[in-house]
Formats: structure tokens, sequence, C-alpha cells
């Protein structure tokens, strides 16, 4: 068990990782996922070796903080998404309501994933991590 | 081969015989030889807090070169040539390189002295009491309520709140230090001894201090903490020309297009807290130029970012 | 940003109080990216920066100062980079009352160029607390790397102690000029 795993509880853990395979299944091409804290630690992770997993978690909560620091500056409520869009992969960033501490799924996909699916699948997941966390 | 000669007192025997054993590696290196002497016959002493008081107080009497050993959690002796044991060999060979240098300049007359001028004989009782690295006594300066107690070998100073505030402002009226048997009132606050030395040399005297050496190129050891200091624009300037470079008065106040009293009373201040070093010749700016192109366009933005922070003088 | 305009970096690690520092001297309040701490055990308080802080200083019609507050954590350590880049100074904050300060010192001095790229000036906190680090520990431990950098003892809740550093940063900075003009 990883010593954040063991910050968030190892059935917490658990709960995640079960939800982040069945991610995998809704979205074709998925490349890797990570469920993280606010504050960049990892708590769960999919198909990704631990220090890459530990460096995405850092990222994605960066990019998190700073596209919510933005959405304020615009006089936009916070933001609950962010989509990066390269030639050959697709990233989402998304937030998992209403979890104390906040929580974030960071997912990658291989170009073919048609977004609208990513982004249902994505949603799916953050629905039922967030259920799961809160119970 | 050159040589020159050291003294050893008070040093613990783990770290008197890591010397001697430095020394044997350092033979010869840049054509200079060190070789141990008597305190009398020597040039330079390395000394510790370990008994051979007495040779470290006669020796603070004199202008000859100390290099203070210390140990653990103690503070830094306010000399300009410390160590800190255990210490390496590359340093102990830059600190000797350096006395090799002050010592190689022409000898500096006969020390002047300033005896008219107020607080020079508590500033020059103070900086002799430094530089004796051996455990001391307390020793006091003034009367009643406006006394002042001095720890030596912990470098700390007792006074009541109103003198430490008063010395940052003016120089105390006080005669030389001398030992005492009387203990600081309770209420008396204790702060650090660099504070009282670096003040006590700042209102020293408008012109340059006995203590320093008017003929010589100087170079700044650290940055006095002018976090504790409060330190004066002119103050962070003048330190970070000195801590860049070698300079002589001349050159710093060229420079640092500051009045010769402010300069002289920085140098003043540094020497007596012990963090100036004084070279043989200037030294280039070692540390390399950072920024390139970009320093001579931020002279505006630097003006404009000072007058609005408030920073203006 | 403009052509004219300057960018000042305040790094260090968790708790040593750079958000405070930037909020100090930053015209307007600055924009943070601060998240629920769940690292209670390295620091304790509730919120830590993971993207940037930034404020912003004016100086005249179009010129601004920016101030860039980076994130403490090592894991944080690209943006360490992104940020620094171009940066004309950069204040190190130490909290001399973590265990591991002069390690932190270490990493955070030589992320950000030990003074040789943009100038460095050091700020050391809460060296007055009971089992704190003296403030010549830090002096020493750069002394070893061969580093004369300013290292002042400072609560950067008090906006002169701030200004201290930044004013300390702008001589270091001139000394630029004057390097030059000796050459």
């Amino acid at each position: 068990m990883t010593a954040v795993a063991a910050r968030f509880g190892r059935i917490a853990a658990g709960v995640a990782q079960r939800q982040l395979d069945a991610l995998a299944l809704a979205a074709p091409g998925l490349l890797c996922a990570v469920l993280l804290s606010a504050d960049g630690f990892e708590v769960a992770s999919l198909q990704t070796d631990k220090g890459s997993a530990a460096r995405l978690a850092a990222m994605a909560s960066s990019l998190s903080a700073i596209a919510a620091a933005i959405a304020r500056e615009a006089g936009l409520a916070e933001s609950n998404r962010m989509i990066i869009e390269s030639a050959n992969g697709t990233i989402v960033l998304a937030n998992v309501p209403d979890t104390s501490p906040p929580l974030l799924l960071a997912v990658i996909v291989a170009d073919g994933c048609v977004l609208g699916r990513l982004l249902w699948a994505t949603t799916n997941c953050c629905n039922a991590i967030g259920r799961a966390f809160r119970e | 081969m050159r040589t020159r000669r050291i003294a050893v007192a008070g040093l613990a025997d783990d770290a008197s015989q890591a010397f001697r054993s430095m020394l044997k590696i350092l033979e010869g290196r840049g054509g200079l030889s060190w070789i141990l002497a008597p305190p009398d016959a020597a040039e330079v002493l390395i000394a510790g807090t370990h008994g051979d008081e007495l040779i470290a107080r006669r020796w603070a009497r004199t202008d000859k070169p100390v290099i203070a050993v210390y140990e653990g959690s103690a503070a830094r002796p306010m000399t300009p040539y410390t160590l800190h044991h255990p210490f390496r060999v590359m340093q102990l060979l830059g600190v000797l390189e350096e006395i090799d240098q002050a010592l190689a300049r022409p000898m500096a007359s006969t020390p002047r002295t300033h005896v008219a001028e107020s607080g020079t004989g508590f500033a020059e009782s103070l900086r002799l009491l430094a530089r004796g690295n051996a455990a001391g006594g307390l020793y006091a300066a003034g009367e009643g309520g406006m006394k002042i107690f001095v720890r030596s070998e912990v470098l700390v100073y007792y006074a009541s709140t109103e003198t430490a505030q008063r010395l940052t402002r003016s120089a105390l009226p006080f005669s030389a230090l001398h030992l005492t048997n009387e203990s600081p009132p309770p209420d008396f606050v204790c702060r650090p001894i660099f504070e009282l030395a670096w003040f006590t040399g700042w209102h020293a005297s408008t012109t340059l201090a006995s203590w320093v050496d008017p003929g010589a190129v100087y170079h700044l050891q650290r940055w006095p903490d002018f976090g504790l200091l409060r330190g004066s624009r002119e103050q962070l300037a003048l330190a970070a020309l000195l801590t860049r470079a070698s300079h002589s008065r001349s050159r710093l106040i060229e420079l640092s297009q500051q009045s010769e009293s402010s300069v002289d009373r920085f140098l003043n201040a540094c020497a007596l807290a012990g963090v100036l070093t004084v070279t043989a010749n200037a030294a280039g700016d070692a540390t390399g130029s950072f920024m390139g192109s970009s320093a001579a366009r931020l002279g505006g933005l630097i003006r404009g970012l000072r007058s609005r922070l408030g920073l203006t003088n | 940003m403009n052509e004219q305009d300057f960018k000042i970096v305040f790094t260090g690690p968790m708790g040593a109080g750079k958000t405070t520092a930037i909020a100090a001297i930053s015209d307007e309040p600055p924009v943070s990216t601060d998240v629920v701490n769940t690292d209670r055990a390295v620091f304790d308080k509730a919120l830590t920066t993971v993207g940037l802080d930034y404020g912003r200083i004016a100086i005249a019609a179009g010129q601004h100062v920016h101030l860039y507050g980076t994130p403490g954590q090592l894991r944080y350590r690209f943006l360490w980079g992104i940020l620094g880049n171009n940066a004309a100074g950069v204040i190190v904050l130490i909290d001399a009352s973590q265990a591991d300060a002069l390690v932190q010192l270490d990493a955070f001095v030589e992320a950000f160029g030990s003074g040789k790229r943009a100038p460095v000036v050091v700020g050391v906190g809460r060296s007055d607390q009971a089992g704190a680090l003296a403030l010549d520990a830090f002096v020493q431990r750069l002394e070893r790397h061969g580093l004369t950098l300013p290292v002042f003892g400072v609560d950067v809740r008090r906006r002169d102690d701030v200004l201290l550093l930044v004013d300390t940063l702008l001589c270091l900075l001139e000394l630029g000029d004057i390097g030059r003009k000796i050459v």
C-alpha cells in the first residue's frame, strides 16, 4: 500500500481502483488514468508505472488549480472539467463532485476515442467515485 | 619557497590532530609552506575554546590574524577567519590563502587612534574581546540602568530594552568593557553580540575608525543579517558590492556614489562585526555576471518599483 | 509580458510564506491556486499552493513587476523551471523550524541557479522558534557550496521584511549595471 493510499484508506483506494477498471472498459483507447487529491497526490492509478502516475498527479493538480483560477478571474463559477487535445490523443481532467478532500480524475486516451464517449465515461466514473467516497 | 608560521592554542585533541595532518597535506601548495611555531613567534594563531585562554587573549590585543575554531551549535565567532570543526582541508586552505593575502599587503602604518571620539574606547574593547575565542567571563560597561553586559564566549549581550534600542540609534557613552562579578538584572534582554558590534561600529565615527586599515582592499565574508539590523538601502548596496568583489575605499565610494562618511561607517561596522577581510589586491567578480543584456533596461523599472513600494530614500 | 516588465519569483518549501509574501506587496489581491492540503504530516496548514501565486505591481503606464510564487513540494518541480524561466530575481523563503530546512535550502537555491543566472536572496523565517536552526547554519551551508548569498532572518507577515528582501534583490540587480560599466 502506498503512503498516499494510507492517507485515504485502503477501502477507498480499493473502490477507486475498481471504478478505474470500469472506466477502461467504457473508454476504448484509454492509455492511463490517475485519481488524485487536489494537492497532487495519487490515490489510485491504472495502466501506468508509479513514477509517472505521481508526476501526472502533480501536473494535473497544478493545471486544474490554474484552470479554476482562470475561471474565477473570468467571473465564471468553479471550473469542473478541462480538456487538452493533441494530434494523437486527448487528456481530460475532471473534478470528482463533492468529496472531502477534493479529488480529481486525469484520463489520457489515444487518438481515435470519440470525445463525447470519453467525457461521458469520465463523468460516470467521477460520479461513481464521488458516491463511493461520500459513503 | 615562502614560509609562514602558525601557532595552535586551545584546540581540542582531534581538531588539533586534524589540523596538523592537513598542514602536511598542504605543504608547499602555491609555493607556500605553513610551519608550526610557538605563539610569540607565529604570524597567525589558530585557536579554539579549550583552554589556552591567556594566549588567545594576549593575541587578541595584537593585530595578528586569528583563526577561530568553533564546534557544534556554538555561534560563529566575530572574527573574519573562522572554521567550524570538523572542517575539511579545502576549507582550511581557503582561510590560509586569505590570511596569506592579507599579510602580503604592506604593513599598515601604526594603528591610528581617535581617543577623543565617543564610543571608540568601548568599541575597541569590544573588538578585542570578540577576537579572543576562549572561554571568558562576563564583561560590563556603563552605569546603573544604562549598563551593558557582554558574554564573549556565547556571543550575546545583555541590556535594558531601552539601552538595546538606543544603541541602534546612537553611540553609547560607554568607556571600555571590564571584567565584572555582577550579573545582568533579570529584566535585561539578551541579544546577539553581532547587533551590538554592528551598531557600535556604525555609530563610532563618521570617518574610518582605528580598527580599519585605510589603504586596504576590502571584501565582505558574508552578508550581515539585515533582517536583524534593519539595513538601509546604502548598506544593502555596499554589501552587494563587497560580497561580489574586493574594492578599495576610494573605489567603493566611486562605485556606490555614496558619501565618504556612509562608506566609512559601513566599513567600521563590518570590521567590528568581524565580517570584513582585507586583501592585497582587488579581485574580480567571482560570481560571474548574471543578467547579461537585461540589466541596463532594468534601471528605470528598479527606480519605479522602489518608488511604488515606498522604498525611496 | 511586456518587454519592459520583469518578474520576481518567490520560492521555497511548503509553509515558508510565499503566498503571504506576495500578498504583502502586490497591488491587488494575488491570484492564488490554493487547494486543501492533505499532507498535514509535512506541514499542518489548511491550504497549499499547487499551481502558482501571481501578483503584480504597476510601475508606470503599461509597466509592471510580476510576482510569481511556486508550489513548495518537490513533486511540483516541473513548475519551478517554468516559473523561474526569465526571472530577474529569486527570493527563496525557508522555514528554520522544519527538520530538513538545510536540505530544502540546497534544493531551492540550486534549482533556481544558485544566484548565477539571476540574483537570489534568502529569507529565513521562524529561526527564533525552539529547536529551529540558527541563521548562521544556513549561511554556512551556502558557504560550503562556495556561495555568498544574502541570508536574512525575516517574518514575511511583516511587509517591511518582504520589502527588505525585494530591495536587496534590486541592489544586486543594479550591480549588474555597475559590473558592465567596469568591463
